[in-house]
């Protein structure tokens, strides 16, 4: 149940709207693929993003001065 | 491929003379203009370079002096390595225009001081997103045992230069199991070491927080003398460990008394085809292992790599989509893109996952020191399979191919996949597992496998 967006994105917009903010002219042929995969990659990402981490817990980036 | 079954004899047979280091590389060169065109691993050979070095080796060996342990051993580099005087291409058409490198990767430096002689650069995917070494633009490398089947990728290249016996050692990097799946699947030995252990620099990346270089070989001192040649820190890669060598090779005659070994159960015992399952079944037996380990979570961690290395990935290349999306491989060009337009906040909780996960696994590493899981879930598929069908499951073939190499890249732990040839099978991968900084252990175990014939 915690594996699956609560609501229902349109992804043809989402990518459209991605596109316009990153700068990104995306050919109309190739449109459905990048749709497919972001979809695929939204369904991939929900174990991840649904996990309660401790706030504590921080990034594993780490950088030194 | 006789020749080359013991490249540690080969370097001191040359250091006698006998044969000289340029004889060898003459007959590496012929081999490799005949037989690469039908097995397609070269993507460069650099002869020229090669026969200078060569030669400097027997000049060196003439007036008395040591031209290193690994003295005359030919050796190919996956082509997103700088190669001094070449473009470094990385699978890509578009780095195709970019100047030639200034200087060599860090690691082919440190090879060729102690001896080996670099002959060229290997085929892979395009910047390294894939696990199958099939590239729109410099061709497919097959499987030298099936030229049917696939190499696995994406240093597809690298093993299958050395399982057919081009070169007796090739690098690679590896980021979410570009090392070892296609050496499990090409039957050679691949080395992922510990996150930062080697030196990057020179190396064109695909996901910094993820990626590792490492070497592939047939023989296991020889991958041993490699890694143990190419170890020591670097101030060129900022990710690079400031901890001293830790040699490998003596570790090959230490036995195994005293490893706590374990499988690794859960995830990692699920979706394999049934000689998998058997090769692993006979490698637990061989070392008398009975208990089982699981790591948690270890689902979400796979995803966690998948958004980290989408993240990263499409974020270097993000210019090039903007300028040229239409000359990426198309294998690559649509995920390149999807990846670019993840919300920044699954980023950073992927990212802090890695350390929860990491942490996890770092207490079950107080009970064990080496814990053993297959490489890829299958042998290698024909190249024209999409699809995996194990135990009545249907996985999408080229992403399930990481799925045991994947949750351990994500947290840097050190891995050696072990290959098994069983007579009238294709061959498959075995990934021994230890806790950071403990290769040594992996070579003991890998050595004891190798002893009963594992």
């Amino acid at each position: 149940m915690d594996e699956h967006l609560s609501k229902p994105v349109d992804l043809a917009a989402y990518v459209e709207a991605m596109a316009t903010a990153l700068e990104l002219t995306i050919p109309e042929e190739i449109k459905p693929g990048v749709v497919a995969n972001v979809e695929h990659i939204f369904a991939i990402a929900q174990p991840v993003i649904s996990f309660p981490l401790p706030d504590t817990v921080e990034s594993a980036a780490t950088f030194e001065p | 491929m006789s020749e080359f079954q013991n490249a540690i004899a080969q370097a001191a047979a040359i250091k006698a003379g006998k044969p000289s280091a340029s004889a060898l590389l003459e007959a590496t060169l012929a081999d490799i203009a005949a037989r690469n065109p039908a097995l397609n691993c070269f993507t460069a050979v650099t002869a020229e370079r090669a026969r200078s070095q060569a030669q400097a080796i027997d000049n060196a060996i003439a007036a008395g002096q040591d031209p290193g342990p690994l003295a005359g051993v030919p050796f190919a580099v996956k082509n997103l390595f700088d190669i001094q005087g070449l473009t470094t291409i990385a699978g890509a058409k578009l780095n195709q225009g970019n100047p030639a490198a200034a200087q060599n990767a860090t690691v082919i430096t440190r090879l060729q001081q102690a001896g080996a002689v670099l002959v060229g650069a290997l085929n892979m995917d395009e910047y390294a997103y894939g696990f199958v070494t099939i590239n729109a633009h410099f061709g497919t490398t097959p499987n030298p045992h099936d030229p049917t089947r696939m190499a696995g990728g994406s240093s597809g290249g690298s093993a299958a230069a050395v399982a057919a016996g081009l070169v007796p050692f090739a690098l690679g990097s590896d980021t979410n199991g570009s090392i070892r799946v296609p050496a499990s699947l090409c039957g050679v030995y691949g080395l992922k070491p510990t996150y930062g252990r080697l030196s990057r620099a020179g190396a064109f990346l695909f996901s910094s927080s993820l990626d590792h270089v490492g070497p592939m070989a047939r023989s296991l001192p020889l991958l041993a003398a490699v890694y143990d040649a190419m170890q020591g820190p670097d101030p060129a890669d900022p990710v690079c460990t400031q901890r001293p060598p830790a040699p490998v090779t003596p570790a090959l005659t230490q036995g195994t008394g005293g490893l706590r070994i374990a499988q690794l159960g859960g995830h990692f015992e699920r979706g394999m085809e049934p000689l998998v399952r058997d090769v692993l079944t006979e490698v637990l037996q061989s070392l008398a292992v009975s208990d089982r380990v699981e790591f948690p979570e270890t689902h979400r961690a796979r995803a966690a790599a998948y958004i980290i290395t989408a993240c990263e990935g499409s974020q270097l290349h993000l210019e090039r989509l903007r300028q040229h999306p239409m000359a990426f491989d198309p294998a690559t060009r649509d995920r390149f893109l999807a990846g670019a337009m993840l919300p920044a906040a699954w980023y950073v909780q992927a990212q802090r996952l890695r350390r929860w996960y990491r942490d996890r696994v770092r207490e079950i590493f107080q009970h064990y020191d080496v814990l053993i899981a297959p490489t890829t879930p299958c042998v290698a598929p024909p190249l024209n399979q999409t699809t995996l069908e194990i135990d009545g499951e249907t996985y999408p073939l080229r992403p399930h191919l990481g799925f045991y190499t994947q949750p351990l890249s994500f947290i840097g732990l050190p891995v050696l996949s072990v290959p098994s040839h069983r007579p009238g099978n294709l061959p498959v991968g075995i990934q021994l597992i230890a806790a950071p900084y403990q290769e040594a252990k992996l070579f003991r175990v890998a050595a004891r496998l190798e002893s009963v014939g594992g």
